[in-house]
């Protein structure tokens, strides 16, 4: 069918991939898993799943999402688990519901695991080649569909590929430009070339281009620094996984350590702002404010004395410690003469500086909730090039990308995860009814059902999705539902066992009653069959049920509106009860349910409302309203 | 709002003032239950049935007054109940019928959602009729039209409010409050930064002080609200100025009986007037020789009493008459409130004729003026506009009576407090925020929730820009 545009392919693909960082290796194995033939084009294959910042995964927040990607059948959490060196649960302190993992990796080991799995995953293709063109054809206008659809890409080396579903995830590569001081360099990351046609192929497709900026701290020589200084922070004791598959985490765990610059250190960069690119005015995009460089921490926070810097190995064999806490892009000699004034960096040898770097994006507002863009059909967009920041937002989205760019194809409606669902949902739905103008990051704060939205109940939130769409293969669903029989089981007996006049479960709900000290009053041998982590879901389930309840009821209440379909074609403008300023929001955005037009800036309770109204007319009667 | 259609809301049905019956209307799956609680006798009646239900009773009334204290009431009453979907909204629908005082109908109102009904939002039992299929289509345009005007209008006269002394007062509540869930939230979404963010006892100090402030608030908002429903606007003018025609032509509907005979209109009408911003209350006097300043006149009548308690004059003059600017009398020039003198019956005129009137009423009088004519249509724009300015002007000058601190706002405040309370108790079982953060985070942001319904609701965008501003965060 593609001949007919006589477009000279040399290969032809059901969808092609652009880019190997941590959107595109979850959207190439989600597609490739589906059953899509499927391509990955990369610079290079050896840098697939290279981890361009810190060498951690997860966090608070972001650990949940791993946890979400893991139980939908993505890549990042078995990554993680095999190549985790430091595995701690943040705010264990806390309730469950804020429980977040967060592991520190060996650079090497999780590219080297991404590319494993790539490599060996069935209807899979690793292609090196830089994509120079995005080729698309024109189509009939029905009012619908937009003016031109994907048809292929076309390689620097001439190569075109036919695919009608692409998927750009090219991270901080288009239009790369990084700053070290007064030097600027081309690049995408230090040592690779940055992707320019990519973004002058988007530019004449019609789309509006923006530019973000972030930063990487110096990496320093392991054996170049004094430890004996610096406060060691170890991983916990019994590392949890993010892998619903993983049981036990076998490997040697490394520590982290703590250090601290002072008014030392803060002196030398005061003295030198006027040569950091962030306020000479060299870099004038948008940088991200929870992960400040340290010149403008030391700015803003005059006042603070200290700031905490986390020296973190990149790996086992690595020689190379990530500084956590201490990005920047002043030129060299500042970098160098601030770290010989902080406690055990007095001698520390860099291997490689801290830098800026600014990138295109692709603003939000042109992208359709399934990540697909609203100009060309086929084309989705996943990660960085979306405004985000971090391996796991990045993840959260390829992964969707993968999956509703072949569920387009196959003419299956897009997987649109609910806020009250998942965390991946929250952060799209953010992405889209609230274009960011800084890098995007996750907190669990941005999550109003965040008792649902746990850690440790991903899977039962989400592997039954996966399954249904075709992601969860038989190992995963087995092991989720024998987990979920033994819960259910568990529970019956707590149900049937009365203590102190009520049903054990319900007395699990006290917060000061535990799973265990009430097992010791069954039998052993009926204890015994479950397992801790049987325990600790039953116990962590019986805490929140109140609360889950309630959010269900209300929940529940809001289905109704929140799930309204508006119908596609409808037309905004037309609907004379709406104000002007909803109106246009409205058509800018098109969403596809009331839920989300609710949540989209400047739009009122009231313009809901009317538009509800004006639904439900049409519902009556289809014809009597003209469109 | 509108999309809780399963909750059972409550509103006073019949136009505000004083009147001989009073209606409060209920509908919801709750509407039978808890207007049957509000009577002593608290007879069973049917659960379904194809009739309307009518029964008279007591209704057991109390209140309790900032003051301290209880007052409880008991009022005869009658009960209609109407069973879905044989009722207008096609819902259970319940009526309480009674005497038509604006305080007492407020009262029952409250007890209502003591019982678990909720303040309906304007608009809200039409569109509830239409969403169960009970009006047409052609009313649909209707519907969503209305409700855009009285919101629109409600989020102007809100914004109005929000300008005053009021406002500044409820503002630093509301961002107390904003900042104290920033640092609840920050001590989750921040973990291993090496600060802490507050203490419980901290957290619950402050939380009292605003607890203490919107429980003040409550109690002044409660008894100030029942004095004082709304401005009224009264037309003063002599008979056969046109101001029946005016009331009609405002109003959209002839209420008022209007002929070109003087003295057509013998005793007091009021109407309910929708402005762009808000409503008011309109009313038509009979036109009485007008030499007498009303407070001079001998045996002071209602229509004195009326005229006292109007907040805003609008002055009507006949200019087909002679001389009319001679009818333009000392004690309405002096008048203290806002005063709109219009000159009506311009299209009985040629304009330069007009104009010269214009003239000589502008050399006496500061107060506004415009040129109409009711009759004709012409001008009434203006005036229209001219009362929504004098509505938002009020707004913003109410003084801490909290003229319009309205059922809605109060409505918010009251259900912002239980989550409050739960919050500080949180606060008082823990040792560190810590322990906690989760569950007080729920709480504080369901209270901000419901502030937001009066100031605009805030965005995790909001509060993590808080964090950024106040604290050293990220690696």
């Amino acid at each position: 069918m593609l001949i007919r545009y006589n477009l000279n392919m040399d290969r032809t693909f059901d969808l092609i991939v652009i880019g190997g960082g941590h959107a595109g290796a979850e959207a190439a194995w989600a597609a490739a898993r589906l059953g899509a033939k499927t391509a990955l084009v990369t610079m290079q294959i050896e840098a697939i799943g290279r981890m361009s910042c810190n060498p951690a995964i997860g966090g608070i927040g972001k650990g949940q999402m791993v946890r979400e990607i893991d139980a939908l059948g993505g890549l990042m959490g078995l990554v993680t688990d095999a190549a985790g060196i430091q595995f701690r649960l943040l705010n264990r302190s806390k309730g469950p519901a804020v429980w977040s993992p967060r592991a520190q990796a060996d650079r090497q080991l999780y590219a080297a695991k991404v590319q494993e799995f790539l490599l060996h995953c069935l209807n899979l293709e690793l292609v090196e080649g830089v994509v120079e063109e995005l080729l698309t054809v024109e189509q009939e206008p029905d009012g619908l569909r937009p003016l031109r659809r994907m048809v292929g890409v076309q390689l620097q080396d001439g190569r075109r590929l036919a695919a009608e579903s692409v998927i750009i995830t090219s991270g901080t590569f288009m239009r790369g430009l990084m700053h070290c001081g007064e030097q600027k360099s081309a690049g995408g990351r230090v040592g690779e070339q940055a992707a320019v046609g990519l973004s002058g192929s988007l530019e004449a497709l019609g789309f509006t281009l923006g530019r973000l900026k972030t930063g990487t701290p110096a990496r320093l020589h392991r054996d170049s620094i004094h430890y004996e200084d610096l406060a060691v922070q170890p991983g916990d004791d019994e590392p949890v996984p993010f892998s619903f598959l993983t049981s036990r985490l076998e490997q040697r765990m490394m520590p982290c350590w703590i250090t601290h610059t002072n008014e030392r250190t803060h002196e030398i960069i005061r003295a030198n702002l006027d040569r950091a690119p962030m306020y000479t005015g060299q870099i004038n995009s948008t940088g991200v404010r929870y992960c400040p460089s340290i010149e403008t921490k030391v700015v803003r926070f005059a006042d603070q004395p200290r700031h905490q810097i986390f020296l973190e190995p990149e790996g086992y064999d690595s020689e190379r410690i990530y500084c956590n806490g201490m990005g920047t892009s002043l030129p060299v000699d500042v970098q160098e003469a601030f770290l010989r004034t902080i406690p055990g960096l007095e001698q520390a040898r860099v291997l490689q500086w801290g830098y800026a770097i600014e990138y295109d994006f692709i603003p939000t507002r042109q992208t359709h909730y399934s990540l697909e863009t609203k100009r060309v059909e086929g084309l989705f967009v996943a990660g960085q090039i979306n405004g985000t920041s971090g391996y796991e937002e990045a993840a959260g989205q390829g992964l969707i990308a993968g999956i509703n760019a072949v569920r387009k194809l196959r003419g299956q409606p897009a997987l649109i995860l609910r806020r009250d669902q998942a965390y991946i949902g929250v952060m799209i739905d953010d992405l889209i009814a609230r274009p960011p103008d800084e890098p995007y990051r996750m907190f669990t704060s941005r999550a109003e059902y965040r008792l649902l939205l746990r850690s440790d109940n991903a899977d039962q939130r989400l592997t039954p999705i996966g399954r249904e769409i075709g992601l969860v293969d038989d190992l995963r669903w087995n092991r989720f539902e024998q987990k979920a029989a033994a819960i259910r089981e568990l529970e019956k007996l707590l149900l049937a066992t009365r203590h102190d006049g009520i049903t054990m479960l319900e007395y699990l709900r006290r917060p000061e009653q535990s799973l265990n000290q009430l097992l010791t009053r069954l039998p052993c041998q009926l204890v015994e069959r479950y397992s801790a982590e049987i325990r600790q879901q039953v116990e962590i389930d019986a805490k929140y049920s109140g609360y889950v309840a309630r959010m269900h009821r209300e929940l529940e209440r809001f289905q109704k509106v929140e799930q309204c379909r508006i119908p596609e074609q409808i037309d905004f403008e037309q609907i004379r009860e709406l104000r002007i300023e909803a109106r246009q929001r409205l058509t800018a955005v098109r969403p596809e349910t009331l839920g989300q037009a609710s949540r989209i800036t400047g739009i009122t309770p009231a313009d809901i409302t009317v538009l509800w109204i004006h639904l439900e007319a049409r519902r009556r009667t289809p014809n009597a309203i003209p469109q | 709002m509108f999309d809780r259609l399963d909750e059972t809301i409550v509103a006073i049905s019949t136009p505000p003032g004083k009147s001989v019956r009073g209606v409060v209307r209920l509908s919801g799956p709750e509407a039978h239950a808890v207007a049957g609680q509000l009577f002593t006798d608290n007879e069973l009646l049917p659960e379904n049935t194809r009739f309307p239900q009518r029964r008279h009773g007591v209704l057991q009334l109390c209140s309790v007054p900032a003051s301290g204290g209880v007052r409880s009431a008991a009022l005869p009453a009658e009960r209609w109940l109407f069973y879905a979907p044989r009722s207008y909204t096609r819902q259970h629908v319940a009526e309480l019928h009674t005497l038509g005082a604006p305080a007492l109908l407020q009262l029952v109102v409250e007890q209502c959602c003591q019982l678990g009904a909720r303040l309906a939002q304007p608009g809200e039992f039409t569109a509830r009729a239409f969403f169960n299929g009970a009006l047409d289509l052609t009313r649909a345009e209707g519907v969503a039209a209305m409700i855009h005007a009285r919101n629109t209008a409600q989020l102007r006269v809100a914004r109005a409010w929000l300008g005053g002394r009021l406002a500044d007062r409820f503002q630093s509540i509301h961002q107390r409050l904003i900042d104290l869930v920033a640092l609840v939230e920050a001590d989750i979404d921040f973990a291993d930064e090496p600060i802490e963010f507050i203490t419980p006892a901290q957290l619950q100090e402050q939380l009292h002080t605003i607890i203490n402030d919107l429980e003040q608030w409550l109690g002044r908002a409660q008894s100030s609200e029942r004095v004082a429903p709304g401005l009224r606007a009264m037309l003063v003018g002599r008979p056969n100025a046109g101001k029946s025609t005016l009331l009609n032509a405002l109003h959209g509907s002839p209420r008022a009986i209007s002929s070109p005979q003087p003295g057509t209109t013998r005793d007091l009408l009021s109407v309910r007037l929708s402005l762009d911003c808000g409503e008011l209350e309109l009313l038509d006097s009979a036109g009485w020789d007008m030499t007498t300043a009303p407070q001079d006149q001998p045996g002071k009548n209602f229509f004195f009493r009326e005229w006292q308690r109007a907040d805003l004059l609008i002055y009507l003059l006949d200019i087909s008459i002679d001389n009319p600017e001679a009818h333009l009398l000392d004690w309405i020039l002096r008048d203290a409130r806002p005063v709109m003198l219009l000159a009506n019956k311009c299209d009985l005129l040629t304009t330069e004729r007009c104009t010269v009137i214009l003239q000589q009423l502008q050399a006496r009088s500061t107060h506004s003026l415009l040129l109409i004519s009711a009759e004709q249509g012409i001008g009434l724009g203006a005036v229209r506009s001219w009362l929504s300015q004098t509505i938002i002007h009020a707004a913003q000058t109410v003084d801490d009576n909290g003229l319009i601190l309205n059922a809605r706002h109060r409505d918010a405040l009251q259900q912002a407090l239980p989550a409050l309370y739960q919050a500080s108790r949180w606060c008082q079982s823990a040792t560190a925020i810590a322990d906690v953060a989760e569950w007080i985070a729920t709480d504080l942001r369901a209270a901000l929730h419901m502030l937001g319904l009066i100031s605009g609701s805030i965005t995790t965008e909001d509060l993590l820009q808080r964090i950024f501003t106040q604290f050293c965060i990220g690696k």
